[in-house]
């Protein structure tokens, strides 16, 4: 399932990233990779949401989440 | 270059590290801020002295690792790799290591002497976290210390830690494993790269590292020098991608951040768990609901700050600049006996000019101070992510209404703040809206004509034409988008800094570099401009020089024939000083104020007290109408912005971008204008048919070039 599925509050693993190498290396930057755990602070469904991913808080649009796929932990 | 006996650290570290804190602290006063060469990255640069030797410290851009995406990234990488720093200091956040460290194994991988420093321990203690900070240094073979910059016995220790560190040169000997299919490409094409390293002074396993990553310069160094062919290069990282189901950056990444991960996890204990203030802040800021009429009530405050507390000090700069610059120089001229046309130049045309730079200082430097407070408090970041949802409506990403509050300001930076946005197509929507966001600049030039015609209801005449201002890009904007400039706007992307009590000393700088790059650039183009309108404006066909003959003058042989063009807006043929002030608002839109002022009172040789600066409000009365003045303020929001700001148009997208951009806003100032008057009190039904065929015509222009540029794809991924 897609990243912007996950609900407030619950955490998951990041499996792939459906994107180029400028995407790709955004998210590389900011510790969003494959393994990478995020957990979801804020979201509503009209939105950008903000994960916690390596000990830091990260904004992340919803196309941009919609990219991200992951599995539920 | 740097002077003899003198050692050079670089810091890079992370955004939001505490690297400038640390800077500020290390080098007091001793300071300059400046550019990158030929790029536009801010860089920073300071001195101290340390037991008879002299040290510059080079502050690089914060960024999150070497892989030159971004401007900021490649110019610390090229700096880092030139080898001109002694140190390279890296700094890193202690709250938040493992992705700090991220940065500090790409330096690691260089082969260049490297120490850490641990900032924020403090803040890190607050958290409830314990760093074995020699654990650490053992882990990355690396010097490393802990300080925090609110402890001021750190200073001696970090300048003394940096003493030994100069001296001993460390470079790390640890080497990052990646899995064997990526290890035995490495040693295959490291052979290859030996020599090419060597030459170019760097280490052949991290060249070799980045042409794996497909890192565009080491691509382009390796088959250039038909190291390698694209193919060869391509069909290797194409086998890997099949064998570990994934692309060899992303599995070099991920192996990195497993190995930075596994050291945090050692050496980082947590003692107690902290509820950090910042989560309860940020459920308010950036509620749902509660976020957007807080962001607008934070915007209220800029604006006010900026507009109110600027205006105490313009007239206070304006008089003193004027007495200096206008009058000082005249008499002084006269005294020394110089003749009046080369004083009137002087005074009255560069005086003048300096004078109208003067006194624009004080509404830039609240703007700009404002701004940075909203930067460096974090708040800016939170209103992005507010804004984000309402700007996507007008297919824009939430950064970008950074740019359009700036050109409440000013145009000029506004134009540049379009920089922090990632695609181009953005950006170029963004600029094309900003102008129609009424800078400081037409400021007073709405509160002349308010006082005289609107006496009672200043506030709201001004708040309307901000409005219309508003309301006309927003529809503009729209247009453009399902037209010239189709696609989709940037994800919003980027790490949610921590607040802080914003730093006195680092706004001030930051706010007193963008004043001072403001007035260079400003400076040169008012003052030219005054210059030039001196010049128009003295000197007539038959007359020749004279001063005291406006009305007689080239300018007003020029206003005089252009002003039937504003009859529809309700200029008549003989209040032609409007139609003059325009083309002078084409340089700089306060001085709109200053021309009718002058030409007016010549006209009438009544308030001939110039050192007064404002127009007899009856002379206006009687030349306007109020539905007139009213058109003529809506013309003056919206036609072509100022030449600085067109020229930074030019130079940001291109010559053409920024003709066509003073085309549109022009003839949507004309229509505009015209459709008020005309309904207001003209009821010429002709002029309302050529505006709304005009309205027409841009539209169906705008759709048929349309269909000659290909849709923008850069923001969609691969």
């Amino acid at each position: 399932m897609s990243l912007s599925e996950i609900e407030l509050g619950k955490s998951a693993i990041v499996e792939s990233i459906i994107g180029g190498k400028n995407l790709r290396q955004k998210l590389v930057n900011l510790g969003l990779i494959p393994g990478a755990e995020v957990r979801v602070i804020r979201a509503n469904r009209l939105g950008p949401m903000v994960l916690s991913v390596q000990g830091s808080q990260i904004m992340i649009g919803q196309g941009m989440a919609k990219r991200i796929y992951v599995k539920g932990k | 270059m740097s002077k003899e006996n003198e050692l050079t650290l670089a810091f890079t570290g992370n955004p939001n590290c505490g690297k400038s804190s640390l800077f500020n602290l290390l080098t007091g006063a001793k300071q300059q801020i400046g550019n990158w060469p030929g790029v536009t990255v801010e860089r920073v640069e300071g001195r101290y002295e340390h037991n008879h030797q002299n040290y510059k410290i080079v502050d690089l851009p914060g960024i999150y690792s070497l892989s030159p995406n971004s401007e900021d990234e490649q110019v610390s990488r090229d700096y880092i790799l030139s080898r001109k720093a002694d140190l390279i200091v890296n700094i890193l956040d202690s709250t938040n290591l493992s992705r700090n460290l991220y940065l500090t194994a790409q330096l690691i991988e260089m082969k260049v002497p490297v120490v850490v420093v641990l900032n924020m321990m403090d803040l890190a203690n607050d958290n409830g976290l314990s760093i074995d900070i020699d654990h650490l240094s053992a882990h990355l073979e690396c010097p490393v210390i802990g300080v925090s910059a609110v402890n001021l016995n750190d200073v001696s220790r970090l300048k003394d830690f940096f003493e030994t560190n100069c001296r001993l040169h460390p470079v790390s000997s640890i080497e990052f494993k990646y899995p064997n299919e990526i290890e035995d490409l490495i040693s295959r094409w490291k052979i290859l790269l030996e020599k090419k390293a060597h030459e170019l002074n760097l280490d052949p396993r991290w060249l070799t590292l980045r042409l794996i990553e497909e890192d565009p310069w080491v691509n382009s160094v390796v088959c250039d020098n038909a190291i390698l062919n694209r193919e060869e290069i391509e069909l290797q990282l194409k086998g890997i991608k099949q064998i570990l189901n994934e692309t060899p950056d992303m599995i070099i990444a991920d192996y990195v951040y497993g190995a930075v991960n596994g050291i945090s996890r050692e050496v980082v204990k947590r003692i107690r768990q902290v509820k950090p203030l910042s989560d309860i802040v940020d459920s308010v800021v950036m509620h749902p609901v509660l976020g957007i009429p807080i962001f607008f009530a934070v915007m209220m405050i800029v604006f006010f700050v900026t507009i109110e507390i600027g205006n105490i000090f313009v007239d206070w700069f304006d008089t003193v600049a004027g007495l200096i610059f206008v009058d000082g120089v005249h008499s002084l001229l006269s005294s020394v006996g110089a003749p009046s046309i080369v004083s009137y130049f002087i005074s009255d045309g560069v005086g003048a000019g300096i004078q109208m730079v003067i006194s624009f200082i004080p509404f830039v430097f609240f703007m700009f101070l404002m701004l940075s407070l909203l930067e460096d408090s974090g708040y800016m970041a939170r209103a992005a992510f507010v804004m984000d949802r309402f700007m996507g409506k007008i297919g824009l990403p939430g950064k970008a209404f950074v740019p359009m509050i700036v050109g409440f300001g000013c145009t000029v930076p506004a134009i540049l703040a379009t920089r922090t946005l990632d695609n181009k197509r953005d950006r170029m929507i963004t600029i094309f809206m900003v102008p129609m966001m009424s800078c400081g600049a037409r400021l007073p030039v709405y509160a002349l004509f308010a006082a005289a015609f609107f006496p009672t209801s200043t506030g709201l005449i001004v708040f309307s034409l901000y409005m219309t201002g508003i309301l006309v890009a927003v529809l503009s904007g729209l247009l453009i988008k399902v037209t010239l400039f189709r696609g989709e706007p940037s994800d919003l992307i980027m790490e949610l800094p921590r607040y802080h009590v914003p730093r006195a000393k680092h706004i001030l700088l930051h706010t007193w570099a963008r004043v001072k790059d403001f007035i260079k650039r400003a400076g040169k183009v008012i003052i030219i401009a005054v210059f030039i309108m001196s010049i128009f404006s003295s000197f007539s066909l038959n007359d020749g020089f004279n001063p005291d003959n406006t009305a007689e003058s080239l300018l007003a042989s020029l206003g005089r024939f252009i002003t039937p063009l504003f009859t529809s807006i309700g200029i008549s043929d003989d209040n032609w000083p409007a139609t003059v002030g325009l083309f002078t608002g084409i340089f700089a839109k306060e001085s709109i104020v200053g021309t009718l002022n002058a030409v007016y009172s010549q006209l009438n040789s009544l308030g001939v007290n110039s050192s007064e600066g404002s127009v007899g409000l009856s002379i206006l009365r009687s030349k306007f109408s109020p539905a007139a003045a009213y058109a003529y303020l809506l013309f003056i929001l919206l036609y072509m912005p100022c030449v600085a700001a067109v020229s930074a148009a030019m130079k940001e997208i291109s010559v053409t971008f920024g003709l066509v951009q003073a085309l549109y806003l022009t003839l949507v100032a004309w229509i505009i204008s015209t459709l008020f008057y005309q309904i207001a009190e003209g009821h010429n039904p002709l002029y309302i048919l050529i505006a709304l065929a005009l309205l027409i015509l841009i539209i169906l222009i705008f759709k048929i070039i349309a269909r000659s540029i290909p849709k923008d794809h850069s923001s969609i991924p691969e």
